[in-house]
């Protein structure tokens, strides 16, 4: 069962509760401001536990939908179902600011203090350990990286251990070894916490999220698991890669009736498509035997995210689909 | 760190402390030796015309400081409170705050009265100068009247830190806030013109120094009921409207 803080269109506590599976769910959530529309009749269900990637383009509504999730914003319509009470819930905003002349340690200390949480030395130190800022610990956050930044608001929100943690862009000013640190990091709240990670970072995402939906134009176009997602593209191409030159390779796959495209992307590496993958599987090892290739690699091509979106995104409708 | 160790720390790590004290005190040292010198420096004759001014009094240096503290010092401590409780001027760093606090007003009012506090403080620390400083150049007065007079501005000081603190949950900017704010003190300034209306009128306080002297008004009850009164229901305004405040209202 629900409980948490459900809140009406008018941001009254709603004292009617939903019996899901889900830590978060929206109901005809919209949100005006004033004639431009940010998010429209957002039906959205976040699995307990799940790491649940939000994507859209800029303008989509992510933003304005994580800060109606934290209480920042009251939505115009529709209701907020939260499995948690508002103070088990962390958010951080994808530009993060904090009193400059406070220590990393003092920001931590507050973040706890203000929740109404007993602070120890132990856990401030183990959350800036966790984040990366073990040494920066005494440091004054005014002299910090956006980077450093990114990293102590996700410290500020872990140490209150959230059963929510809702995340705006948390890798995006991240150096790469930044991004795999937080990630991994994120990755081990799965099934613990339920984490909302809005990104534009959808390699990111895909290597992180269980679920995910996407937004855009304040529509929820899909709402599912990362996986049926990317299923529901297209997955016949095939990559193969022989010491080139290619060009016997390419004149007998151009003319095979199983391969429906063929083309060469760079010197010996070729990508097919072919309507089913059994006739790839049954043909293409006898086809480069003949040609007498010397094959390099051979595999099929997964869709990527990127992909996935573009093709969503390309037709819109109108409601999401679960 | 709980917020009142945040406001302490806000006040001396931003210098805002030395800001609020160091006003005072510059004024509460440098009038007296000002109306000290003054004959000095302005008796004589130019083209004929020859200028002269007695010889400096007591209450003359006292009051120099009031209308300086009630000038210089509430513009000082109008634009220190303005940068402390304005908590939606920063929208990222609010969201910190919102998102973690039950009721806003749990932040603005320990920030209130730190600003308040320290305000009192250096109007005590600057009539303690300036009381010292004119015993030592010119002559002896009563520090109790200046006490109670001191008393009086405190209370003014303590209201115009309510107002800043009212219009911080109607607008958002440091700016707007130290504007509106001023803007109101120098509209309640102007009831002063108005003879029925200025012995009610909490600017009367503004002077409190300058009417516990000899020659002064006395103490102006109904203005310190006025003042007091609307210090409590500005407050409770003030709460009231930062509970129900949002990022997008």
């Amino acid at each position: 069962m629900l409980g948490g803080v459900p809140l009406g269109g008018d941001g009254v506590p709603n004292n009617g509760e939903i019996a899901l599976s889900a830590s978060v769910v929206t109901v005809g959530l919209s949100k005006a401001y004033g004639s431009a529309q940010a998010l429209t009749r957002v039906n959205l269900e976040v699995p307990t536990g799940a790491l649940y990637g939000l994507i859209g383009p800029n303008g989509a509504g992510k933003t304005t939908l994580l800060e109606i999730l934290a209480g920042l914003r009251l939505p115009t319509s529709g209701e907020v179902h939260l499995a948690a009470q508002r103070a088990a819930i962390g958010y951080c905003p994808d530009v993060a600011e904090f009193e400059p002349w406070l220590t990393a340690t003092e920001v931590i200390d507050l973040s706890l203090s203000l929740l109404g949480q007993e602070s120890t030395r132990e856990a401030v130190a183990t959350v800036l350990d966790l984040v990366g800022l073990g040494k920066s610990a005494h440091r004054r956050v005014g002299g910090f990286s956006r980077g450093m930044t990114t990293r102590l608001n996700l410290g500020a929100a872990l140490v209150a251990q959230p059963q929510i943690l809702l995340l705006d862009e948390p890798v995006a000013s991240l150096d790469p070894l930044g991004r795999a640190d937080i990630l991994d990091l994120l990755a081990s709240l799965a099934g613990q916490t339920t984490v909302i990670v809005s990104s534009h970072d959808l390699s990111g995402v895909e290597e992180l999220c269980t679920d995910i939906g996407v937004l855009v134009g304040g529509r929820l176009l899909f709402q599912g698991r990362t996986a049926d997602l990317l299923a529901s593209v297209r997955g016949d191409r095939w990559l193969v890669e022989v010491r080139p030159p290619a060009t016997t390779v390419l004149a007998m796959l151009s003319a095979a009736p199983w391969v429906s495209q063929v083309k060469e992307t760079a010197p010996g590496r070729i990508e097919l498509h072919a309507p089913t993958a059994d006739q790839v599987e049954s043909h293409l090892s006898r086809l480069l035997a003949d040609a007498g290739a010397r094959v390099v690699a051979l595999s099929p091509v997964r869709p990527s995210l990127d992909e996935a979106f573009l093709a969503l995104t390309a037709a819109p409708r109108d409601e999401g689909r679960s | 760190m709980t917020v009142w160790r945040l406001e302490i720390a806000r006040l001396w790590r931003t210098r805002r402390l030395v800001a609020l004290l160091g006003v005072f005190l510059v004024l509460g040292f440098g009038e007296p030796v000002l109306t000290y010198y003054l004959p000095q420096l302005v008796n004589g004759e130019t083209n004929g015309i020859k200028i002269v001014i007695p010889p400096a009094t007591p209450a003359q240096a006292l009051k120099g400081f009031s209308q300086n503290a009630a000038q210089l010092g509430i513009l000082v401590v109008v634009i220190v409170a303005a940068a402390s409780v304005a908590l939606d001027a920063r929208p990222a760093l609010a969201s910190f705050y919102r998102t973690r606090i039950r009721c806003p007003s749990l932040l603005i009012l320990p920030r209130a009265t730190a600003v308040a506090v320290a305000s009192v403080v250096g109007l005590v620390l600057g009539s303690a100068a300036a009381w010292y400083e004119t015993r030592v150049l010119i002559g002896y007065l009563s520090p109790a009247r200046l006490a109670a007079g001191c008393g009086l501005e405190a209370l003014w000081l303590v209201f115009s830190v309510v107002v800043v603190t009212t219009w911080a949950t109607l607008v958002r900017s440091v700016l707007a806030v130290a504007g509106w704010s001023l803007a109101t003190l120098l509209v309640l300034a102007l009831l002063d013109s108005i003879t029925a209306v200025a012995p009610w009128a909490p600017t009367a306080l503004a002077s409190g120094i300058q009417d516990l002297l000899p020659g002064g008004g006395g103490v102006p009850w109904r203005a310190v009921a006025v003042t007091a009164a609307a210090t409590a229901l500005l407050l409770a305004v003030a709460t009231r409207l930062a509970r129900s405040r949002r990022s997008d209202r």
